[in-house]
């Protein structure tokens, strides 16, 4: 008897809008603004339930088209319900490996225009190795420490920022040192978005000062790779 | 022609050429029974054929379901009466509707209509037309909601009498639901109405003929 109003919450129903349809439009493209075609993409809500998000209900799927484009067709949840998105998500049938996901959290806070989200280009990098070319400029006596941090393969758009975390999603790291003997090295990136910012943080030995320094770098199209000189 | 609609034309011949062979001998011309009003129900069934570019048509597949219908006839031509279609469907590309699973589709009208041919005739041919409410009622899961709207048709029945107050009718219908699903201009179309063609067959009981 105790566990029978728990039962009642786990079990109740998303309850959906009479004679709707949302429709939730985009454009899946790659870090050079290709179309990706032949992506999943799906959109659902979260039904009531003893945990926080309750559980997840669908609401349409489908794939995006020759284009890169999706017209997605979907149910619209009745009340006060989260409504978030998933293209080419990591558990999604057909989802294709080569590119990055994106999760949006929280479309039920954008203004719908007309019973559609219209969300525009999505960008989904594909997901490559890289080198990171690390060389001596002007500093020939320390040791370089260095640790490099690239970004996640998912990404997530928050749209609702009090779902937003407070904490900075890594997802690769690597640890290497340059000797003084070393003029110039090179450290193999896998599994990193195509042409993504990476961070560097590094601390030079042999000064009295043992402060870590932070730089971002960006891809360089020229050399086809990352470049850091000290 | 899908299966379910050739099965239909197949029954339709059947209820045309079997009934010479059981017709009773107090029927047509010995039939010395006053004109005047008269109650007729018929009963059925109704075989769908979804027609046009509509989200009925494109995305779900209509089981062959039941049609009841009540005329009343207050002269030997004039009738009016209430009619019901009741039709099982299932989606089959939840891509172009929204993920749900089935639907039960339910039309009921009012209608109004005209016999071309006496009651007294063996054969009767009857047209007419019907106002009424369409109801698509959508389960997914646990959970309904529905689509409904104003709905028209116009249909035409022909009936054999095999006896004084039993026959076998065959009809065709065109039923128009104008539903009206609020959505995105680039889908309203699709979701503005539909279509249905019924062929249907069954029984007719005379009452007061």
């Amino acid at each position: 008897m105790i566990l029978l109003p728990l039962f009642v919450l786990v079990s109740c129903d998303v309850f959906y809008e009479d004679n709707k349809r949302l429709l939730f439009t985009g454009t899946a493209v790659d870090e050079d603004g290709a179309a990706i075609k032949n992506v999943p993409v799906r959109a659902f809500t979260y039904g009531p339930g003893v945990l926080s998000n309750g559980f997840v209900e669908d609401l349409g799927e489908g794939f995006t088209d020759e284009n890169g484009s999706f017209n997605l067709v979907s149910l619209s949840p009745e009340g006060n319900y989260k409504i978030d998105m998933e293209i080419n998500g990591r558990l999604q049938v057909g989802q294709s490996t080569g590119f990055s996901s994106i999760s949006l959290v929280g479309l039920e806070t954008l203004n719908l225009s007309d019973a559609a989200y219209r969300l525009g280009e999505l960008r989904l990098a594909r997901i490559v190795n890289s080198r990171l070319i690390i060389q001596r400029a002007t500093n020939t006596v320390d040791t370089l420490y260095v640790n490099i941090v690239t970004g996640p393969v998912y990404k997530t758009i928050y749209f609702d920022k009090s779902r937003e975390p407070n904490i900075f999603e890594d997802f690769f790291f690597a640890t290497d040192t340059v000797l003084p003997s070393e003029n110039e090295k090179e450290i193999v990136l896998a599994n990193l978005l195509a042409k993504d910012t990476i961070l560097v943080r590094y601390r030079l030995k042999n000064t009295s000062n043992a402060e870590i320094f932070t730089e971002k770098l960006g891809y360089s199209s020229q050399i086809g790779a990352y470049e850091f000189k000290f | 022609m899908n299966s379910s609609f050739r099965q239909g034309f197949l029954l339709v011949l059947l209820t045309l050429v079997l009934p010479y062979f059981g017709r009773a001998q107090d029927v047509g011309e010995t039939d010395k029974s006053p004109a005047g009003g008269h109650v007729e129900v018929s009963l059925g069934m109704a075989i769908p054929r979804a027609l046009g570019n509509n989200f009925l048509s494109n995305a779900y597949a209509i089981r062959t379901g039941f049609t009841g219908e009540l005329s009343l006839y207050f002269n030997e031509r004039y009738f009016v009466g209430y009619q019901g279609i009741f039709n099982a469907s299932e989606v089959r590309d939840a891509t172009l509707v929204g993920l749900y699973d089935r639907s039960v589709i339910r039309h009921h009208y009012l209608i109004g209509g005209y016999s071309m041919l006496s009651k007294k005739s063996v054969f009767g041919v009857t047209t007419g037309i019907g106002l009424g409410h369409a109801s698509y009622k959508n389960k997914k899961e646990n959970t309904v909601f529905f689509d409904k709207g104003f709905s028209l048709m116009a249909h035409t029945k022909v009936r054999y009498r095999f006896s004084k107050n039993v026959g076998l009718y065959v009809g065709a219908q065109l039923s128009n639901d104008f539903l009206n699903i609020e959505t995105a201009p680039e889908i309203e179309e699709v979701f503005k109405d539909a279509r249905i063609f019924f062929v249907s067959t069954g029984l007719v009981f005379a009452i007061g003929s």
